[in-house]
Formats: C-alpha cells, sequence, structure tokens
C-alpha cells in the first residue's frame, strides 16, 4: 500500500514537472524567474527559459531585452540584435537597448546597418558611441599575387589591386578597387586595368541595397598591334538578413566580350551558432547571353552563344579567435565570361573556368593592421580541349583608420 | 404585428440571459472583492475565471486589475485590451491598460494609450500631467511644457503639475517663470524641497 502510494506520488512529481525551461505557470512566475536568471547573470539558462516563454505567448520589453543581452553576453551578436530590435518595438527610446543593438550590430559585422541605426539615436549616445561610428575612411587594403600556370603557354601574370572603404553619412557607405592584370601569353600580352565600384545602402529592417558598376579597360597586344577593348558590368543586388541567415538576391549585366550578358546571382548564408564567426553557404549564377547581338570583341573566340548555364560557389568561413579567419570556397562552372560576387570578379579569359577551389585566412594584427593571404587553384579549358590549371598566390594588408 | 410578437419575445428571452449571466456574476464580483480586500489577488481571480465571458467589459476590467495586482502582468494588459475592445472610448480600461504596459517596460504601447485617451478627452488632466511626465524624463522640455500648461490652467494651484510646469520653465530657459512658480509651489507646501532647489539654482 505505502509501496503504491509512493509510487503515485513519483508519477505525479514526474508529469506535474514538466522540465527545466518550462515552469512557465503565469506571467509573472515566467517575469520572476527571468528577471532572476538575469540578475545572476544565467545566459546558459535564460536563454532556453526566455525562448520557452517567447513559445507561450509571452512578449514583452523587458524579456525581449533580457534574451537580448543574454545572446550578446555569450557572443551570438546576430541573435541578440533581432532581440534587441523586438525590444524597441515595445520602447523605441530606451537608449540602453539602441546601444545594446548598435553592438550587436557591429560585432556581428552589419557596419552598414549599425550605421545607419545610429542616425536615430539621441544626443547623448551618438556622443558616446561617436568612437563607434569612427572616421569616413574604413579601410584601406593593398593586395598582390601571381597567377602560375600548369602551361608552357601561359607566363606568370602579375596582378595588384589597390582598396578604399569609406563612408558618406550614415547611409551610404563605398567601396573602391583599382586593379592591374598583366600576362604573357603566346597568343599575346594582356595588360588590363580595372575600376569597381560598390555603393551600400542600408534599408529599414535588415535589407541592404549594393549596386556596383566595374569598369574594365584591356589592351592586347598581338602580332605587333595593339587591341584596345573596354567593357562595363553594372549590378544590383538585394540582401535581406536574419538571425541565422542572409539571404541575397541580384543580377549583373555584362558587356565584358563576345555578347552582352546576364548573369542572376542568389546567395545563401547560414549561421548555425547565431555568430558571426562561423557560416556555411553557397551563390548560384544563372548565366545567359543576348543571342541577337553581334560579336564585339577583337580578342574573341567564340562565334556561338552559349545556352543558360548554371553554375554555383559554396563555402565555409570560420574565425576560431577573434583575430584569425579562415575561409575555403568551391567555384563549379560551365560556361564562359561569367561575372560573381555582385560583379566584383570578372572572368574575361578567352578560356573557360571550370573550376576553382579557394582557401584564405586572415589575421589582425593590431587594431588598425592585418594581413591575408589566398591560395587558388583553378581548371582552366581552352577552346573546349585543352585543359591546363592555374595555382594562384596572393597577400594582401588592410589598414583601419581608428 | 408577427414580427413585433417575435421581437418581444426575443427581447425577454434576451433579458432573461442576461439576469441569469448578472446573477452568477454578482456574488463572483463580492467574493473576489472580499479577497482582495484580504490582499489575495490571486485567490480573488479564481471566483471571477468560474463565471467568465470575454464579452463581459466587467468582467474584464476587473481581472485586468486583479491580475495587475498579483503581478501576472501580461495576463493584465490581455484582459484589459479586450475591454478596450468591448468599450472602444473606455477612459478607466485605457488607464488601466497602462499599468501592466508600463510595468512591462512596453511604453510605446503606454504612450499609444494616453494619446488615444486625448483624442477623446483632450483635457484630460491625468493623462496630460503623465505625457508631461514622459516628455520631460526625454528632455524634451517644449513638449512637456504644452502638455503641463494645460493641467495648470485647469488647476492653478494643482501641487504635482505647477511644480513640474515650473522645472519645466526653468529648463527651457524662461527663469523668471519659473521663479514665480517655484514660489507659488511654496506656497501650498513651504517646505518642499525640490521647489527650493529650483529656486536655488535660480539664484
Amino acid at each position: 500500500m505505502h509501496r503504491s502510494k509512493a509510487l503515485g506520488i513519483v508519477i505525479l512529481l514526474l508529469i506535474a514537472h514538466p522540465g527545466k525551461g518550462q515552469d512557465i505557470l503565469n506571467s509573472s512566475v515566467m517575469e520572476s524567474k527571468s528577471y532572476q536568471l538575469y540578475t545572476q547573470k544565467n545566459w546558459d539558462e535564460l536563454v532556453p527559459y526566455g525562448r520557452s516563454a517567447l513559445e507561450n505567448g509571452y512578449d514583452y520589453f523587458y524579456l525581449r531585452f533580457r534574451l537580448g543581452r543574454a545572446h550578446f553576453e555569450k557572443g551570438q551578436f546576430r541573435i541578440a540584435a533581432h532581440h534587441f530590435e523586438k525590444a524597441l518595438h515595445y520602447n523605441h527610446q530606451d537608449e540602453l537597448s539602441q546601444e545594446y543593438l548598435y553592438y550587436s550590430l557591429l560585432y556581428s559585422n552589419q557596419f552598414d546597418a549599425a550605421r545607419k541605426l545610429s542616425e536615430t539615436f539621441g544626443d547623448s549616445l551618438s556622443e558616446k558611441i561617436k568612437k563607434g561610428i569612427g572616421s569616413r575612411i574604413q579601410f584601406i587594403v593593398a593586395e598582390g599575387g601571381a597567377k602560375i600556370s600548369s602551361s608552357t603557354l601561359f607566363k606568370p601574370a602579375a596582378y595588384f589591386q589597390f582598396g578604399l572603404g569609406h563612408t558618406l553619412g550614415t547611409s551610404l557607405s563605398l567601396f573602391h578597387a583599382l586593379t592591374t592584370y598583366n600576362q604573357i601569353e603566346n597568343r599575346g600580352t594582356i595588360a588590363q586595368y580595372q575600376y569597381y565600384v560598390q555603393a551600400t545602402l542600408p534599408l529599414k529592417h535588415h535589407w541592404i541595397l549594393r549596386p556596383s558598376l566595374h569598369l574594365n579597360y584591356l589592351n592586347y597586344f598581338q602580332g605587333g598591334v595593339f587591341y584596345p577593348y573596354s567593357s562595363y558590368v553594372a549590378s544590383l543586388n538585394v540582401t535581406k538578413s536574419y538571425p541565422h541567415v542572409d539571404v541575397s538576391i541580384g543580377g549583373s549585366y555584362s558587356t565584358v566580350l563576345i555578347r552582352p550578358q546576364y548573369i542572376q546571382q542568389t546567395r545563401f548564408v547560414y549561421y548555425p551558432l547565431g555568430k558571426s564567426n562561423f557560416s556555411v553557404g553557397s551563390t548560384f549564377y544563372i548565366h545567359w547571353e543576348d543571342n541577337a547581338s553581334a560579336p564585339a570583341s577583337p580578342t574573341s573566340s567564340f562565334s556561338n552563344p552559349s545556352p543558360i548555364t548554371l553554375a554555383y560557389n559554396p563555402f565555409v568561413d570560420w574565425s576560431p579567435t577573434k583575430k584569425i579567419n579562415f575561409s575555403v570556397n568551391y567555384f563549379a562552372n560551365k560556361t564562359d565570361n561569367i561575372v560573381e560576387s555582385n560583379g566584383y570578379l570578372i572572368n574575361n579569359s578567352q578560356d573557360l573556368t571550370l573550376s576553382r577551389t579557394t582557401f584564405a585566412t586572415s589575421y589582425t594584427v593590431s587594431s588598425r593592421w592585418g594581413i591575408y593571404g589566398v591560395y587558388q587553384f583553378e581548371n582552366k579549358r581552352i577552346y573546349n580541349s585543352i585543359s591546363y590549371s592555374y595555382n594562384v598566390f596572393l597577400i594582401g594588408i588592410n589598414f583601419k583608420p581608428l | 404585428m408577427k414580427n413585433k410578437i417575435v421581437a418581444f419575445l426575443l427581447s425577454l428571452f434576451a433579458s432573461t440571459t442576461t439576469l441569469s449571466a448578472q446573477d452568477r456574476i454578482t456574488p463572483a464580483f463580492t467574493k473576489s472583492l472580499e479577497l482582495e480586500a484580504k490582499g489575495e489577488y490571486t485567490k480573488a481571480i479564481t471566483p471571477l475565471l468560474d463565471v467568465y465571458n470575454e464579452k463581459s467589459y466587467e468582467l474584464n476590467l476587473r481581472l485586468g486589475w486583479l491580475t495587475y495586482e498579483a503581478t501576472q502582468y501580461v495576463e493584465s494588459a490581455a484582459y484589459y485590451q479586450k475591454a478596450m475592445t468591448l468599450m472602444p472610448y473606455s477612459i478607466e480600461a485605457k488607464l488601466g491598460y497602462v499599468y501592466p504596459a508600463s510595468a512591462l517596460g512596453n511604453w510605446d504601447l503606454v504612450i499609444a494609450q494616453y494619446k488615444k485617451i486625448l483624442t477623446i478627452d483632450p483635457q484630460n488632466t491625468l493623462v496630460n500631467y503623465r505625457m508631461g511626465l514622459v516628455e520631460y524624463n526625454n528632455k524634451r522640455y517644449a513638449t512637456a511644457y504644452t502638455f503641463f500648461e494645460k493641467v495648470v490652467n485647469l488647476y492653478p494651484l494643482g501641487y504635482d503639475a505647477l511644480l513640474m510646469y515650473a522645472w519645466t520653465n526653468y529648463q527651457l530657459g524662461k527663469s523668471r517663470e519659473a521663479k514665480v512658480l517655484f514660489g507659488k509651489v511654496l506656497l501650498i507646501s513651504p517646505e518642499d524641497a525640490s521647489a527650493k532647489e529650483g529656486l536655488g539654482l535660480i539664484k
């Protein structure tokens, strides 16, 4: 009898105790428990408890703020930003939430969104985070490298780029890159000069618009004759950020070689930990040519327009510490002259880039200086028959004025 | 004639139903009030939940208050919200709603309710005073001035608004007006520390 009673009590207790993070009887219990966890700085328990509260329909300023703070302290800045934004929906003038949101965006590399947010700050907060908004010049980069071919038809190519990122007010930032590329090959000599500019306009609700323009001037020397050739690529990309995902969609119009071409690109980036220090994703490209246009390039070796083709570019990006970053990506492609990364990379070689594997690493030396290195292995094909490859080595430095 | 008879019968049925509901609600309210008087707020909720009808303004308003007293702010806000939906022009429901909303930190919702009240009743002194406080605390002194001015015009010797009006004048650099107003505060509250502090700053 006693045994069965005791068993009954145990069963009752098991039923009555639904488990950790779910002991929410009413908002009073939930409020005091979440406040207790917050004051104890017990972020590990506060996160599942707060999530459970939200699932039970409890949603208000203090709960969102506490959840934001918990994720912030755990380094999950993307998720923290989401909760601070929700908190500000309930009290848009709360300066502490504004400040935490600002730093959550900043620490999750959403610099443009952070700058846009700072427009809404009052005088005291603006003054407080003045240093965070920083200089008009965001960064300066210089990189150089060489492309070494497996084929004797190509001498090593020399590449150099100078880049500059700066802001124009709080709502616009620009990235400029000047590039030179020189190579001697058995078909002729290439001297190429490029200018790329991309504007970044943060919009409301985590939308970012990025128009870009890439101007390309190619001086091709063949058989004692110079063939100058100019082209451009105009691109537009729009990105929407969620706590765990970035989704981008965009398109490019290119006049590089042969015929006008169109490239549609879609990119997914997944942050499984809600942190910016680890992400996986891929970019997918759809490429097609304007069939009605006549060949336009003196160096064109193709006469028939290519059909619609697909390319993809999966990647993994990881920063094991605040100072070190590693990334790997693979590019697979079936068409000539594809344009990548919102017009930043143009493939204007006469040879098809079949695939490319990239290993990159960067190291932050100090608050101002950083270095990075890139190795690429590129598979190429000439005239649909001869295959060869490139080993690309690149090093760069970047400088951030404080 | 036939229609009139049907309408009469229906109205009789409706009033019977209402009476029946009222018969159940009255003792529930009585019991609830008794428990509330003893400070047993959570227990005071139960009799009302036993007869709860979400279409009842009275039950929702009362539950809004009791759940607020029981520190169940989310539930309280929800009951007041229902009461406001049932009686859109009810100022008491809106004033009730701001208690849990402010306890939850949802100040945008508090201000939204205050603005709705002022649309219904622009001269509402309590809300004008509270809006003045909100604006003053956010250092928007010019806006605060208009709210406090309205209250002081309606109640020229009302202590709270008069004191805040004096401070707002001071913050706006109107020292002469602030001095007069602090003086008036001292008339009705001779040892008032805040008014003395204000006068000290002006001198």
